[in-house]
């Protein structure tokens, strides 16, 4: 199978903080992998790092090959990387068709473009296919802002799956979502796995990994602790310690 | 009489085009600059410039009034945009201070603050339309008018829709690959160069022109139209100037004594202000929105 990230040796503080240290792991193409550690571990920090929203202080990240170095995080998403927020961020003012829109169409970034064609036909009906699949479209022309948490979290993954990205990092996506969400979200994700894409996941739900991932990586303390298939993991005695101990 | 209703209708156009300028960076992209009156002057004084020491016409002088106003922007947004809320408020405020500062000192080209005299007023197609007439009422709105279409369209283009984007949370419209940078910029300069076109028909409306242009009220009176009315939206800011400008000729019309009016008016604004914050805090054309 062919590597799509490959994160190497990659290292943050804050401060005296060592919140990543020294991390490394590679995700194959077209797999769905789950990140998991105790609170403070350093999972969304290591998400920031590899998305650029943060700048590392070592380490490399390859991605298809390419060395990322220090591109901005937009161009980050042109390339194929894509992220939800551990806290949500949706475009509370903007409606919800609005949201998917934006990540959609590329070609009307610049003013004078969006100003001479203003066709949208295409994009509004992948938008609509889109918040479908999350039962959001008679919602679509709400503000956004209206939406209950888990509808926001729906969004807020269409959103960053609508930037058309090839690895996906969903940061918590099952927390604060009710058993019907649940399901949505799986099946979600499931789709996107269907279709050919890579999807990075952390979360604390293990029940939801278990049935989702078909890999985890274990952080303990910013490092790396160790990685395997999710019915190992469970039984791992490090693992077991790692959340016991207590970070 | 019939000249002074003129006159307001040409001022309320002028400000209705300057603080829709504003309303696409302040009020639509949620930048906090408040030295967007540079724009203003600097597109003035490019249209009072070029007609005194090079004869250009009105037209041209609009469009170079635009062209320069946008690329002063761009130098300034390069200096500035990577500030946020508050800093960049202060950095712009003191901005415009620094250009009130230079057009009072740069004797030569400004002529300081004596100011420019002489300034021709408006010719097209060889009729010279004289201030305060029908004609310069009508050249005036319909400018003004044109340029709001453009606006509009822009305010409600997917750019527009980014911008409104970047003002709900500039680091989602990353995450969604935008390069918020580079749209706000753009966003200050476009700003800019329609404020600079608000400026051009200043100068050929009064004439003459000196540093006062760049003072600190008529950066207050801007705010304050574009919060009043709401920011960001496109018919808000058209309202909002013209509740101010109403509001601020009432002392006249009511025929305070002439030593009250300027301290009268800053009350009534102070208090269109204050009620626009309880009443209808995202501005008063959510009062004509559908529920
Ligand atoms: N911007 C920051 N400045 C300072 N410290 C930070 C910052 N972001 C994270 N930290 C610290 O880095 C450590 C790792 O945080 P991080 O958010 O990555 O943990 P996490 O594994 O995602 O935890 P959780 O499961 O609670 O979300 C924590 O101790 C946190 O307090
Ligand atoms: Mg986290």
């Amino acid at each position: 199978m062919k590597t799509l990230l490959d994160v190497r040796n990659i290292s943050k503080r804050f401060g005296g903080l060592h919140a990543v240290e020294n991390f490394s792991f590679a995700i194959e193409k077209n797999t769905i992998i789950g990140l998991i550690g105790p609170n403070g571990a350093g999972k969304t920090t290591a998400f920031n790092l590899i998305t650029h929203f943060l700048p590392r202080n070592e380490g490399s990240i390859f991605f298809q090959e390419k060395n990322l170095k220090k591109k901005p995080p937009y161009a980050l998403i042109r390339h194929g990387i894509a992220r939800t927020f551990q806290q949500i961020r949706i475009f509370p003012e903007l409606t919800v068709r609005e949201n998917v829109l934006l990540s959609l169409s590329w070609k009307y970034d610049s003013w004078w473009k969006s100003f001479l064609l203003q066709d949208e036909s295409e994009e509004n009906a992948t938008a609509y296919k889109l918040l479908s699949e999350v039962h959001l479209e008679k919602h679509r022309d709400e503000k956004a802002g209206n939406l209950s948490y888990g509808q926001s979290k729906l969004l807020e993954m269409v959103r960053t799956i609508a930037t058309g990205a090839e690895l996906i990092l969903f940061d918590e996506p099952a927390a604060g979502v009710n058993p019907p969400m649940l399901n949505t979200v799986k099946k979600l994700i499931r789709n996107l796995k269907a279709q050919g894409k890579t999807i990075f996941i952390i979360e604390h739900n293990m029940p939801f990994l278990m049935e989702m991932a078909e890999e985890i990586i274990v952080m303990e303390n910013g490092k790396f602790l160790c990685r395997d298939v999710p019915t190992k993991i469970q039984k791992d005695i490090r693992v077991l310690e790692a959340y016991l101990g207590g970070s | 009489m019939i000249e002074y209703f003129f006159s307001l209708v040409i001022i309320t156009a002028i400000w209705a085009l300057l603080a829709q300028s504003y309303n696409l960076s302040f009020g639509l992209t949620g930048l906090f600059n408040l030295g967007h009156i540079i724009f203003y002057g600097v597109g003035a004084y490019t249209a009072a410039i070029l007609n005194t020491k090079y004869g250009w016409g009105f037209l041209e002088n609009i469009g170079a009034a635009a062209l320069f106003s946008g690329i002063f922007a761009a130098g300034f947004g390069l200096l500035t945009l990577r500030l946020s809320g508050h800093y960049l408020a202060i950095a712009t405020l003191g901005a415009a201070m620094i250009a009130s500062v230079i057009a009072t000192n740069w004797i030569s080209l400004t002529n300081g603050p004596l100011g420019i005299r002489g300034i021709d007023e408006p010719e097209i197609f060889g009729i010279t339309i004289e201030a305060d007439s029908l004609l310069f009422v009508l050249l005036y709105v319909t400018v003004v008018l044109l340029v709001n279409i453009l606006l509009y369209k822009l305010f409600h283009s997917p750019f527009g829709r980014l911008l409104r984007a970047i003002k709900d949370d500039e680091i989602a419209a990353q995450a969604a690959g935008k390069n918020t940078f580079k749209a706000k910029t753009w966003s200050l300069i476009l700003s800019a160069a329609f404020a600079g076109i608000a400026g051009a028909l200043y100068t050929h409306y009064r004439l003459f022109l000196d540093p006062t242009i760049f003072a600190l009220p008529e950066i207050i009176v801007l705010v304050l139209m574009v919060v009043v009315g709401g920011r960001g939206n496109f018919w808000g800011a058209i309202l909002g100037t013209i509740l101010v400008i109403f509001i601020g000729e009432l002392p006249r019309f009511i025929g305070f004594p002439d030593s009250i009016i300027g301290a009268s008016r800053n009350i009534m604004y102070a208090a269109l202000l204050i009620g626009t914050m309880f009443w209808k805090p995202k501005g008063l054309f959510t009062f004509f929105e559908k529920k």
